[in-house]
């Protein structure tokens, strides 16, 4: 089942999200939304390793990923060997995969995707919400502090009343320069705090400056945690939409 | 003079061993300089080695019987041009064990080939071990805009299902066949149009040296209010054939399925003798990782009581999935740790009150090399379809590379 889980893995950082504006929190919300969008991108191509570390052993794997906009994306396993060649792609709502072992492109039924993602401290509402933190949620900036010695908004973030959301409140340090999401921790509704994620290394990628790596840490669990790194990421790439096809698919490497 | 023999064998194999190791070593360095400039590299090899070790008995306390075996799989992939893909795989097994000695005819059995071509072989084949090699993919495929040529020895696969495929006509496989995942290739030519994004128009045929033995078929898909859907049409050996099938949602659920209809038009009473086998099944996936799935076959040919003995050696199509009129199939996994899932599976087969329990454990021991446990438990009343067959105990090691 594992496998089916890959898909995933498009939703995550990609999806470029439509910045609107309230009235209301204006600021807040422009520096989230900021930050939010710096990732992502009209378009991009990103070549990604993800481990997962645990006290007494450690699994990584990698993947190449392609996107465009909110509904197109397509990731190839490049490690471990076992999984190696898997594809998965999303087009609109729909997920398949493709196995090249056996032949065969498999449709992801919707109760699939909603499960844990490849046993990472990602719980799938982090990588699958990620868009809607500028949507879903009430911003306000309850301060400012020093975080890797960067400047930064601390920011507040309380869910709307009919927002889907798993959170009850998010706490995120933005920097004032460059827009940079270096600390974020999230709480249950009983406002106890659960993860904590880590932005670092920031590095010239493509036209931007971002994070390239994520540190999600459970914050329970001593030893636990799961680094995401960028290798290469390039933005806003010409992509036609025949890129994301049932049959780029099968040949993309 | 046994033991000369046998000495004689085994040098020529192992002197056969290293020519095709010079062979390749040759081919890959040939390959490597030439690939120098480009990136990606254009070609890759990948592969596993696997140890399986089967116990096999009718009752716990009765006699065991032993069958082991190491198994090797080599996947090459030549990309010459952007649009032409060389593939060659090769599918190595050395057997050994008490099934060995105790059923001569096995070596011979697995050495039939039961494609075009003969690319099945035995290279070395004694009382209590053998070696089997067979070249279970090797196909050129080109490429070319909404195009796809592929000729030869492929893997064509038509299924939507997990376990029963009425519409994969060309390379059927048993789900018992647990550790054949990439399963059998048929010689063929697949020549596939690419009319849209999720849609497809596909034509292939098998290369056979008479009418009866022949299967060529089309196959429509589309992708229409969230579902895959496909239609196909054309012939399978002794049956001309119409089928469809689809992948979709009811809920938050998977839903799929596939009905095939068979009609044998050379035989005397065609209509009373023809085929209808569906297959549909349901998937949910808790949040918890808790996968259920079920899936339900009917054929109206199949034995609506005592299906059995069940035929083991008979090569499978999609005709004759099973021997039952009624078959249900269940699955549970959970994953325990992010290194250890397990799962239970099982076929209950209402007319005959037979059934088949497999429980199963996979753990991850590093990156590349995992452990799996796996029971397949068959049994049932007197002249039931799983009556008689026993309980097998596999484990097995797989190092990917």
């Amino acid at each position: 089942m594992e496998k089916f889980i890959f898909g995933y893995l498009m939703s995550l950082f990609f999806i470029s999200s439509n910045i609107y504006s309230q009235s209301s929190n204006l600021s807040a919300k422009e520096i989230v939304a900021k930050a939010d969008q710096k990732l992502r991108g009209k378009s991009n191509k990103a070549e990604i390793s993800m481990e997962i570390i645990r006290p007494s052993w450690k699994r990584e794997m990698s993947l190449k990923s392609w996107s465009k906009g909110e509904d197109f994306s397509l990731v190839l396993i490049t490690a471990p060997a076992k999984d190696k060649g898997t594809v998965s792609l999303k087009r609109e709502n729909e997920l398949w995969n493709w196995m090249p072992s056996i032949e065969r492109t498999i449709k992801i039924s919707p109760s699939m995707m909603s499960q844990s993602w490849m046993g990472s401290d990602f719980t799938n509402d982090d990588l699958l919400k990620q868009s809607s933190i500028v949507l879903d949620y009430n911003h306000e900036i309850v301060g400012e502090e020093k975080i890797d010695e960067l400047d930064c908004y601390k920011i507040k973030l309380i869910p709307k009343e009919d927002a889907a959301v798993v959170w009850g409140k998010i706490l995120m340090w933005v920097s004032k320069e460059g827009f940079h999401q270096l600390k974020t921790e999230f709480y249950d509704e009983d406002e106890i705090l659960i993860n904590r994620m880590l932005g670092k290394e920031i590095r010239q990628m493509g036209d931007r400056e971002i994070i390239t790596k994520m540190i999600m840490i459970p914050v329970e669990d001593e030893g636990h945690k799961t680094v995401i790194t960028y290798h290469k990421i390039e933005f806003d790439i010409s992509l036609n939409d025949n890129f994301f096809s049932m049959q780029n698919m099968k040949r993309v490497r | 003079m046994k033991e000369n023999k046998n000495r004689v064998t085994i040098c020529s194999y192992l002197s056969f061993t290293l020519k095709s190791l010079w062979i390749f070593a040759c081919f890959a360095t040939s390959l490597s300089l030439s690939a120098q400039e480009e990136k990606p590299k254009n070609y890759s090899l990948s592969g596993y080695l696997k140890s399986l070790q089967t116990v096999s008995f009718q009752d716990i306390n009765g006699d065991w019987l032993t069958n082991n075996f190491l198994h090797n799989r080599l996947n090459f992939k030549w990309y010459p041009s952007q649009s032409l893909t060389v593939v060659a795989e090769l599918r190595n097994r050395f057997f050994y064990g008490e099934f060995v000695k105790g059923f001569p005819q096995y070596a011979d059995l697995l050495e039939e080939d039961n494609g075009f071509f003969n690319l099945s072989h035995n290279i070395v084949e004694e009382k209590s071990f053998f070696l089997h090699t067979i070249l279970d993919r090797a196909y050129l495929d080109w490429s070319s805009g909404k195009w796809q040529v592929r000729l030869g020895r492929q893997r064509i696969n038509w299924g939507q299902n997990f376990v029963w495929n009425p519409n994969d006509i060309f390379n059927t496989y048993s789900f018992f066949d647990f550790d054949y995942e990439e399963r059998p290739g048929s010689d063929a030519l697949l020549i596939r149009f690419y009319s849209g994004l999720t849609s497809s128009i596909e034509f292939a045929s098998t290369i056979a040296d008479n009418v009866g033995d022949w299967t060529a078929a089309a196959l429509f898909k589309i992708n229409k209010w969230e579902y895959d859907f496909q239609f196909l049409g054309g012939k399978n050996k002794k049956d001309l054939v119409v089928g469809t099938g689809w992948s979709g949602q009811l809920g938050q659920a998977g839903f799929k399925g596939e009905v095939t209809y068979f009609y044998p038009y050379e035989e005397q009473d065609k209509f009373e003798n023809s085929v209808i086998v569906a297959t549909t099944s349901v998937d949910y996936t808790f949040s918890s990782s808790l996968f259920l799935h079920g899936e339900f076959i009917f054929n109206n040919k199949g034995k609506s009581k005592e299906a059995g003995p069940f035929n083991v050696n008979e090569p499978l199509t999609a005709k004759t999935l099973t021997q039952t009129k009624f078959s249900l199939f269940a699955e549970s996994s959970y994953q325990i740790t992010p290194l250890l899932k397990s799962g239970v599976s099982g076929i209950f087969n209402p007319g005959d009150n037979s059934y088949f329990i497999g429980p199963s454990i996979d753990l991850s021991i590093t990156d590349n090399l995992s452990l799996f446990l796996i029971g397949q438990i068959f049994d049932g009343p007197n002249q039931s379809l799983y009556n008689g067959i026993g309980t097998f105990i596999f484990s097995r090691f797989k190092w990917s590379f």
